[in-house]
């Protein structure tokens, strides 16, 4: 048999689905189409060259660099989102303590109790109420002092020993006792 | 001139080439970048601001200011980022002139006479 017909034997074996090995008849045949064989089986092969290998880096290096980015923007985030809830509580503690009136913790409301009106008066605040102030906390938020200044007199009570690196201090131009006055309240978060 | 053309040429085949495919990968990437979303930094600052010039305006209604004193106060809350204005009478100035708020209120005297207060905050 010629080394064309047994090419030609192996493909058709292939095609109806024997491996290459079925294909031959005897290993004498084998041996003979020993060196066309190999040349077939290269002409199938994976080729995998420099240029895929390099390319396959560079779309490596980019999805790192991109999980990295969006790995960064989540941190961001986070850190955008917290910043933000101590500002809205400071904010919030600070507006309902020159609002409000609660005698249980005048941190929640100071103000002067108006009969005839039936309201608090906003703004209006007496040193007797602000002294009755304690800390209260919204999670790890927590406030930590209250400084009240009245005619360049400053007075600071402190309402929580709690230790914390982030703080925000909301300023209100307030009445104290018929005086014009400034309130500063601490508001931090824990840790 | 000849010669120098030549390497004028040779020169030019050692440069830089980008291919179609390189270019379009190149401009790709470059658009990946550019659409990563960029974080909006959320801020109550005209919260803030608003409260304390309704503080102001507050205070000042309840207790009744002189010109020199409404002046004293906004520069305790706003030092010099603040401007107030009474009937149209610029009492206190400020320099800057960036992002600005502004709130306007009417205060009664005694006697029934209209203060036209205006505070406007400037702020980064």
């Amino acid at each position: 048999m010629s080394t064309t017909n047994k090419l030609k034997e192996i493909t058709s074996a292939q095609n109806v689905g024997l491996s290459k090995s079925f294909a031959f008849t005897s290993p004498a045949n084998a041996k003979h189409l020993h060196g066309h064989f190999l040349k077939y089986s290269k002409s199938k092969g994976m080729i995998f060259s420099l240029d895929a290998m390099i390319s396959f880096v560079i779309i490596l290096i980019c999805a790192l660099l991109f999980v990295f980015a969006l790995n960064n923007y989540a941190q961001k985030a986070e850190q955008s989102v917290k910043d933000f809830e101590l500002e809205e509580k400071a904010l919030m503690i600070a507006d309902s303590f020159v609002k409000n009136l609660d005698e249980n913790n005048t941190i929640r409301g100071a103000g002067i109790y108006d009969s005839d009106k039936k309201r608090v008066r906003t703004n209006e605040l007496t040193t007797e109420n602000i002294k009755k102030a304690k800390s209260i906390e919204f999670g790890e938020i927590f406030v930590k002092s209250l400084t009240y200044t009245i005619t360049e007199k400053s007075q600071t009570l402190q309402l929580s020993l709690k230790k914390s690196n982030e703080c925000i201090s909301a300023k209100r131009f307030v009445l104290i006792d018929g005086e014009k006055a400034i309130i500063q309240i601490l508001t931090c978060r824990e840790g | 001139m000849s010669n120098k053309m030549g390497l004028a040429i040779s020169f030019n085949k050692k440069g830089f080439v980008f291919s179609l495919e390189a270019t379009l990968a190149l401009i790709l990437f470059g658009l990946m970048l550019f659409t990563l979303p960029q974080i909006q930094t959320t801020s109550l600052k005209e919260l803030a601001i608003s409260q304390q010039q309704n503080d102001l305006l507050r205070v000042w209604s309840a207790k009744e200011s002189s010109e020199s004193e409404m002046s004293t106060d906004t520069q305790k809350m706003f030092g010099q980022n603040a401007e107030v204005w009474v009937n149209k009478k610029q009492l206190l100035p400020s320099q800057k002139k960036k992002n600005a708020l502004a709130s306007e209120g009417i205060l009664l005297d005694e006697k029934l006479n209209e203060k036209r207060v205006k505070i406007i905050v400037y702020y980064e």
